[in-house]
C-alpha cells in the first residue's frame, strides 16, 4: 500500500465540491465600481465630483430603504430562527442546576448548574449566544445553516458543527474540542483552529477581570439582512477611488523601518499591516529587524504580537549582540503587559545565560525576585533578599519587600 | 496519490461555453485597443468569475479577493497594449491576479511575526454541508500550505483546487513546465511527511 501522501479531502473529492467560493453579483459590482475611476482616467473623463456623488449615493439609499421597506411590509415572510425542540423561542439559560436545552434540529446545550447563557442573535444564518458564566457543553449537529457563535467575554468560539465545552471562569475561559473543529478568537486578537482533542485555556489579564454583561434577551429574533443591498455606501464608492489610482501609479512605498527608526510606532505598524514590500520577508528578516518589529508592535499597542519576533531572535541569532537586551525586552514583556510570570521567568533566564548588559543586571536580577516569588519558587525569597540588600531604594524594592512580608 | 485534477467542473466547461459566445478574446482586446468603451467591460465581464474565484479560493478572504480582482482587471487596463498573445488573455489576467495574490500570502507570512496563526486558508470556505471531518481536514491542509513557500503553495493550488493542466500552470505563473512539476512535487512530499508524522502542529 502507498503511502498516503495528501489528506483525505483531497483523496476523496475534488477540493471545489467541499469550497463554497460563489461569485455573485453584488461582489462583481463592487469590483466593477472600483475600476471606474481608472476607467475614466484612461478615457480622459473627469471623475464625478465627490459631493454630487455623495447626494446621489444618499438619495439612492434613501430611495432604496423606502423601496425595502415597501416590499417587506406586506410580505410578512414568517422568520426563520433556531427553535427549541418544542417549538419555542430560546430565551436566556440559567440552570440552577444541571440542565440539557434541546433545539429542534438536534443541536444542544448541556448547562452545568450554575451557568448562564443569552442568545443575542437568532436567524437563519446565525445563532449567537453569550455565555456569562459556568460551563456549558455544546452539541451543534452538523450541516446546520447556521454558524453558532459563542461570546465568552475573553473570547469568541465559532463553529458550524461540532461538540465542544466551554467553561467560563474569573479567571479565564477554557474550550475543549471532543468532535470536529472550532475557531477561537481572543479578545487580543490571538486565534486558536481547535481540533477533536484540542484544548485552549484563555487567561484572563489581571486587570480585566470583570462580569460579563449579558445582553438583555429582548432581540432573541432578528430578520436576516437582505442579500443585494441595492446602492453601495458611500464610503465604498468615495473611497474606492484612490485606493484603485494607488494601485496603477504606487507611490513610493513608505518603508516600516524608516518609520520605526523615526519614532512613529502606530504608522510602522500600520505599514506593515497594510504594505509590506515582500521583499522583505521572513526568512531574510535579521536580528536588528526583529528587534525594530518587536519595538513597533510593543510601542504601538500591541505587546502580545512582539513576543514572536523576539523569541525568533533568541531562536535564530542567539549569538547576536541584540540577543540579550531582547531576552530582557521579552521577560519585561511578559511580566508587565501579558502577566506571565512563568514566560518572564524563563526569558530573564536566558538573559542572565547570554549576559545581562551592565546598566540591566540590578533590573533584572529584582524583576526574577518578583517571578519566582509569583510562582512560589523559593528561588525568588533569596534573590530578593540579595536584591534589596545591594539596592535597598531601587525601584523594586518596595514591591520586592512586600512580598516578602 | 493524487493523479486527477481537482476542477474539471461544470463551472469550468460554462466558462468555457460562455467564452465561446460573442467576439473572442483577441478580437476584444483589438476593441479595446482601438478605444471601443464596452469593449473592457466585456472583457471584464467573461473573465471576472474566474479571477475573483480563484483569488477568493487562495487567499480565503472574500474581502481581500475583492481587492485583488480590481488590481488585476486596473493593471490589466494599463497595460493591454502590452498583450502580446491577444488570444491567452485568460492565463495572462491569471498571471496578474496570482502575481498579486502571491505578494499577499508574502506579506501575511511576514506578519505571521504577529499572529502565528491560520487564517484566511481554505477551510474558511468549506461549504456549509461539509461535514466534521472535512473541516478539519482542510485546516490541515491550510497548516501544511502556511508553511510552504508561496511559489509551491500557489503552483500545487492551481493544480489541485483550481484544477488547471500544468502547461497552464506554467503559463500563468511564468515557471518552466519543470519548475512548476517540482514545485508540485516539493507539496506532496511535504505533506505527506506531515501526514505520516500526524502533525497537527
Amino acid at each position: 500500500m502507498s503511502p498516503r501522501r495528501t489528506p483525505d479531502a483531497v483523496e476523496r473529492a475534488p477540493l471545489a465540491q467541499v469550497l463554497d467560493a460563489r461569485v455573485d453579483e453584488p461582489r462583481i459590482r463592487r469590483v466593477w465600481r472600483g475600476l471606474e475611476p481608472q476607467l475614466a482616467a484612461v478615457r480622459g473623463e473627469r471623475t464625478p465630483d465627490p459631493m454630487r456623488r455623495l447626494a446621489l449615493a444618499g438619495s439612492l439609499a434613501v430611495i432604496a430603504i423606502v423601496a425595502l421597506a415597501f416590499v417587506l411590509r406586506p410580505a410578512a415572510e414568517p422568520v426563520r430562527f433556531l427553535a427549541l425542540e418544542n417549538g419555542g423561542a430560546p430565551a436566556a439559560f440559567t440552570a440552577r442546576e444541571a440542565e440539557v436545552v434541546r433545539f429542534a434540529d438536534g443541536s444542544h446545550l448541556e448547562l452545568a448548574a450554575g451557568a448562564e447563557v443569552v442568545p443575542t442573535l437568532n436567524d437563519a444564518q446565525a445563532f449567537e449566544l453569550t455565555l456569562t458564566h459556568g460551563a456549558v457543553q455544546f452539541g451543534v449537529t452538523p450541516g446546520g445553516p447556521r454558524r453558532w457563535r459563542i461570546d465568552c467575554g475573553l473570547a469568541i468560539v465559532e463553529v458550524v458543527g461540532t461538540e465542544f465545552r466551554v467553561d467560563r471562569a474569573d479567571d479565564g475561559v477554557r474550550v475543549s474540542v471532543s468532535r470536529g473543529h472550532v475557531r477561537v478568537t481572543a479578545r487580543d486578537a490571538r486565534v486558536w483552529d481547535l481540533l477533536a482533542g484540542d484544548e485552549v485555556w484563555v487567561e484572563a489579564p489581571a486587570f480585566a477581570v470583570a462580569p460579563a454583561e449579558a445582553t438583555p434577551p429582548v432581540a432573541t429574533l432578528s430578520v436576516a439582512e437582505p442579500t443585494d443591498p441595492a446602492p453601495a455606501p458611500v464610503a465604498e464608492v468615495v473611497g474606492a477611488a484612490p485606493r484603485a489610482i494607488e494601485a496603477v501609479l504606487p507611490p513610493r512605498a513608505i518603508r516600516w523601518t524608516e518609520l520605526a527608526e523615526s519614532g512613529a510606532y502606530d504608522r510602522a505598524y500600520e505599514v506593515l499591516r497594510e504594505d509590506v514590500d515582500p521583499h522583505d520577508d521572513v526568512a531574510v528578516a535579521g536580528p536588528r529587524e526583529l528587534m525594530l518589529l518587536a519595538d513597533v508592535a510593543r510601542l504601538s499597542g500591541h505587546p502580545a504580537e512582539a513576543v514572536a519576533p523576539l523569541e525568533r531572535l533568541l531562536s535564530l541569532h542567539q549569538d547576536a549582540p541584540e540577543a540579550s537586551l531582547a531576552a530582557v525586552v521579552l521577560g519585561r514583556l511578559q511580566q508587565d503587559a501579558l502577566h506571565a510570570p512563568a514566560e518572564a521567568a524563563r526569558a530573564f533566564e536566558r538573559a542572565e545565560q547570554i549576559g545581562v548588559p551592565a546598566p540591566l543586571v540590578a533590573d533584572v536580577e529584582g524583576r526574577l525576585a518578583l517571578a519566582y516569588l509569583a510562582l512560589g519558587d523559593p528561588r525568588g525569597v533569596e534573590r530578593a533578599r540579595r536584591y534589596l540588600a545591594a539596592h535597598a531604594d531601587g525601584p523594586l524594592a518596595s514591591a520586592l519587600a512586600a512580598r516578602l512580608d | 496519490m493524487m493523479s486527477q485534477p481537482l476542477r474539471k467542473t461544470d463551472e469550468r466547461r460554462a466558462r468555457v461555453d460562455a467564452t465561446a459566445l460573442g467576439p473572442d478574446d483577441a478580437e476584444l482586446v483589438r476593441r479595446v485597443r482601438e478605444g471601443d468603451r464596452w469593449a473592457f467591460e466585456a472583457i471584464f465581464r467573461r473573465h471576472i468569475d474566474g479571477v475573483l474565484g480563484l483569488a477568493t479560493r487562495m487567499l480565503g478572504r472574500t474581502g481581500e479577493a475583492d481587492d485583488v480582482a480590481q488590481d488585476t482587471f486596473a493593471a490589466a487596463l494599463t497595460r493591454l497594449d502590452r498583450l502580446e498573445a491577444p488570444e491567452r488573455l485568460r492565463s495572462w489576467l491569471l498571471g496578474i491576479a496570482v502575481h498579486r495574490i502571491q505578494r499577499r500570502l508574502r506579506q501575511r507570512r511576514f506578519f505571521a511575526f504577529f499572529e502565528p496563526t491560520v487564517d484566511g486558508g481554505i477551510y474558511e470556505l468549506a461549504a456549509s454541508t461539509a461535514s466534521p471531518e472535512v473541516r478539519g481536514e482542510l485546516v490541515l491542509i491550510d497548516r501544511i500550505l502556511a508553511r510552504l513557500p508561496v511559489a509551491d503553495r500557489i503552483a500545487w493550488a492551481l493544480r489541485y483546487v483550481e484544477g488547471e493542466p500544468l502547461t497552464e500552470i506554467a503559463a500563468i505563473t511564468g515557471a518552466s513546465l519543470a519548475t512548476v512539476k517540482r514545485r508540485i512535487a516539493a507539496v506532496e512530499v511535504r505533506m505527506a511527511a506531515d501526514i505520516a508524522r500526524g502533525d497537527r502542529s
